[in-house]
């Protein structure tokens, strides 16, 4: 009884709110229906129209950490989420909290299981949340509401085998970020000027980089007459839960994948094998003990952090490191800061060797996955939210390209950035200029490597034409990483204790042959990895590799 | 009057009845509600402590018996299903769990062993001085450090052990040493953690000490003086026996930490170069719930971690209480 009075003030809300959205709509209305048009062709009779709710009486609660670009939170309503805000009719209620610490409050709220947000951006994969009941599965949401998401899936079956957990449901849409490989892939940049300066070519294999690492530190490239220079510098990054560090991408002269697939590969017969235990393994620890031995890798490279090379680099003191392609550029005009003519920052073909192509491996495809949760009261609105700022070409648009007429024009069809976003005011790079309205967001979204959904990457790509060039240079000479099929929570309990001890004994023992504080006695080195079970890893990840591969 | 009736009360001694009014023995009740008459302000006072420490310490101990369940957040703690002891086999059946052990203990134990003396001592220099503008300066300085993120003062030990362009390897190189490349050395590992610690705590551990110092009565040094007492004697004799209890209670609380190595340092310092003598259990189960949100795991190290805390503490206050007559109970 003493509910009445806030139920009646609600009524009464909702009807001034519905007049004011209802008013807003009709003032976008010939917007709105021309996207409605172009979506309908597609459409089938019980998918979705926009608005998704017109009269705005749905509010949904999205949980994710907030923007990369930290100037602008979306709780400051960005340009981008009110045009979709407006194009949906869903309003959006963001509970975000920096980067690093979303990961440990939405751990507290899955934990106390209580009055979870409708749409949350998961800690770690689905597959524990799911079996703890805290998210819903999406397989029938996506079949009656989602029109786009099942086109999407229907041409990237991979992607849609990525994100089944082992009951073969989907229960989180992760972010597709298949595009970015070709214009952004990870790999080895090399310090051009250096080479040219001593008139040294692109080094192809081991022996070859052996000569130029070795020239970069006795030949003084810097000029400044110290011995100062280090020949290769890499940073150690986590994986997947496992730490690799940046030396491992020269694996891929042996035929190797040590890095993103973490040396687990399958060979020709589809049998997923441990290549840190692989002979070739051993042929490259030796190689990099040698290159230790004599000065040309860092020192440091276990805890050097990517702070540490730039600044290393803007000192034109490194000659080569590990990164991302979009960072060439970044180290050119790093150094350019720091007084050095004509930098030059080139990212080399991935390592060959004596019948081996060489390849570097592919990131990826899904990073970051975001579900429904059991508390969410409206699941159709959240998946028809989803699916159009996931899936739906205009929605991918605004995610990825930001607002017509400001970040992006569209020519012959196709969006292309405008001069606000390649040169911004303000000084941005494209991607926080586009961050800075809310674009490049950190939900879930796709760039994917055709259809609708994959002309951004390359459309950042070509506002760097040097990295451009770089990109179809490096075309093809990448694979992706093995795909594996989400690990069942039994998987995981299986696997965390050995996992862990295999962890660390792996880490520790290449730091260690490497730097040279222990003999590399491999056959040890290999009968400690069985001992401690390396043969159940395995089976188990053959399993997730079965998974998708059926 | 009253302040007799209350001295009564206090001591425990029965006082003559004629004083009072005829009135049996008052009963442990009657004691309690007239002591919280009494006390009520006082009481008042201390109130929302107490709250504070059942609403967040002891009512919370209870979530410890997931250590022995497989929690799963949708049954909540008492719903989870009991898995008996497998989260602790699982610890110790790690290759690594002797090596974690020796690390957690030998890097406290170093910390304890050179880290505690040396604030004391600080204390006592910094009582001796007599400029008082100069000790102020120096007691500010000293305890600086402690308020600097623990991140950046890893990156500056980082930085300084740079056997590339770090200051101490420089320094080396200009007296013709060969560079050391410190933080790849399993050998130099506890020796920074420990020497960065003292050097970042130092100042703020002798606070403490300072503060016992001032409570000293200042007719000792008056009287030692005139029995010819100088600096050295009346340090030994009167200032060292007089801070000596806040001393040892301080021993017993920092051999009750024992377990606790500050992990965000362990993490940021180390890498695999050094694990053989820096990791640690807290690095270790960081490590292995990375991917997941490992609740029952954490809890049973947690547990495991403070049952050797508590018998250390109550070893140590045993023998303090035995030997010196000071002690925590």
């Amino acid at each position: 009884m003493k509910k009445k009075p806030p139920f009646i003030k609600k009524f009464i809300l909702s009807i001034v709110g519905c007049l004011t959205v209802c008013s807003s709509i009709l003032a976008g209305c010939s917007n709105t229906e021309k996207a409605s048009d172009t979506a309908q062709s597609t459409v089938q009779a019980q998918d979705y129209s926009l608005p998704i709710v017109s009269d705005g009486s749905v509010t949904l609660t999205v949980a994710t950490n907030d923007n990369n670009y930290t100037p602008k939170s979306y709780t400051q309503n960005l340009p981008v989420w009110q045009e979709i805000e407006k194009k949906t009719g869903v309003k959006i209620k963001w509970e975000v909290a920096p980067g690093n610490q979303y990961t440990n409050t939405i751990k507290v709220r899955m934990a106390a299981a209580k009055g979870l947000p409708d749409i949350f951006r998961l800690p770690a994969d689905p597959v524990k949340p799911a079996t703890d009941g805290l998210i819903i599965p999406l397989d029938d949401l996506i079949a009656k509401y989602a029109p786009n998401i099942r086109k999407y899936f229907d041409q990237f079956p991979i992607i849609k085998k990525l994100s089944q957990a082992p009951d073969g449901k989907i229960y989180a849409l992760g972010s597709d970020v298949s595009g970015t490989t070709y214009a952004d892939p990870q790999g080895i940049i090399i310090n051009q000027a250096w080479l040219d300066k001593l008139g040294l070519k692109e080094p192809k294999t081991l022996d070859d980089w052996y000569n130029v690492l070795k020239a970069f530190k006795e030949k003084d490239p810097n000029g400044n007459g110290k011995p100062d220079e280090i020949p290769l510098s890499t940073r150690d990054s986590v994986i997947n839960g496992s730490t690799v560090s940046g030396l491992y991408m020269f694996g891929s002269a042996l035929g190797l994948h040590l890095y993103y697939s973490d040396g687990f590969y399958p060979d020709k017969n589809g049998k997923v094998q441990y290549e840190w235990i692989d002979p070739r393994a051993k042929e490259l620890v030796v190689w990099l003990n040698k290159l230790y031995k004599e000065g040309l890798i860092d020192p440091q490279y276990t805890i050097k952090t990517a702070d540490d090379i730039i600044s290393g680099i803007s000192r034109n003191i490194i000659g080569a490191t590990t990164h991302f392609l979009n960072n060439a550029n970044r180290f050119a005009k790093a150094q350019k800061q720091g007084g050095v003519e004509n930098p030059n920052w080139q990212m080399t073909l991935p390592p060959s060797g004596s019948g081996v192509a060489g390849r570097y491996e592919e990131y990826g495809p899904i990073s970051g996955w975001m579900g429904i949760s059991k508390d969410a009261k409206n699941p159709e609105v959240a998946i028809k939210w989803l699916d159009y700022i996931f899936a739906s070409e205009e929605g991918n648009r605004y995610v990825t390209f930001g607002i017509e007429g400001q970040s992006y024009k569209m020519v012959d069809g196709q969006p292309q950035f405008t001069q606000w976003a390649t040169q911004n005011p303000d000084g941005l790079d494209v991607n926080d200029a586009l961050r800075s309205i809310g674009a490049m967001p950190v939900t879930s979204w796709v760039r994917s490597l055709e259809g609708p959904w994959s002309r951004q990457p390359v459309a950042v790509l070509k506002t760097v034409p040097d990295s451009l060039k770089q990109a179809e240079k490096l075309k093809g000479t990448s694979v992706p990483a093995i795909p594996l099929g989400l690990p069942s929570v039994e998987e995981v309990e299986a696997t965390t204790a050995i996992n862990a001890d295999i962890q660390t004994y792996k880490a520790e023992m290449m730091t260690k042959f490497i730097t040279g504080q222990a003999p590399i006695d491999w056959d040890k080195y290999v009968s400690t990895m069985k001992s401690m079970g390396i043969d159940k890893l395995i089976e188990v990840k053959q399993k997730q590799y079965d998974r998708v591969k059926k | 009057v009253k302040s007799g009736v209350e001295l009564e009360d206090n001591v425990g001694i029965k006082l003559n009845d004629n004083t009072k009014k005829k009135k049996k023995k008052p009963g442990v009740f009657g004691r309690m509600t007239k002591n919280f008459k009494r006390d009520k302000y006082l009481l008042l006072i201390i109130f929302p402590v107490i709250v504070y420490f059942v609403v967040f310490h002891y009512l919370p101990m209870y979530g410890v018996i997931i250590a022995f369940k497989k929690f799963q957040p949708l049954k909540g703690i008492l719903g989870s299903p009991w898995v008996g002891f497998m989260y602790f086999e699982q610890f110790f059946k790690s290759i690594y769990f002797w090596r974690l052990m020796r690390n957690t203990i030998l890097l406290s134990l170093y910390s304890l062993l050179w880290g505690f003396p040396i604030p004391i001592i600080f204390a006592l220099l910094l009582n001796e001085l007599k400029e008082r503008f100069f000790k102020k300066l120096v007691q500010t300085v000293s305890y600086l450090p402690h308020f600097i993120s623990i991140v950046v003062i890893s990156g500056m030990i980082i930085n300084f052990t740079s056997p590339t362009d770090g200051i101490i390897n420089n320094m080396l190189k200009i007296f013709g040493f060969e560079p050391i490349n410190f933080m790849n050395e399993p050998g130099y590992f506890r020796s920074i953690y420990i020497s960065s610690g003292i050097w970042q705590e130092f100042g703020w551990g002798s606070i403490i000490y300072l503060a016992a110092i001032a409570g000293i009565d200042p007719q000792l040094y008056e009287a030692a003086k005139m029995d010819g007492a100088g600096r050295w004697r009346k340090i030994m004799h009167i200032t060292l026996p007089g801070i000596m209890p806040t001393i040892i209670i301080l021993l017993i609380l920092q051999v009750g930490r024992m377990m606790e190595v500050g992990f965000e340092k362990v993490l940021l310092l180390y890498n695999p170069a050094t694990y053989e003598t820096a990791d640690v259990i807290a690095t270790f189960v960081y490590k292995r719930g990375i991917m997941n949100a490992e609740y029952s795991f954490a809890a049973a190290i947690g547990l495991f971690n403070n049952l050797i805390n508590l018998t250390l503490l109550f070893t140590v206050n045993y023998f303090s209480r035995k030997l010196s007559r000071t002690s925590l109970w």
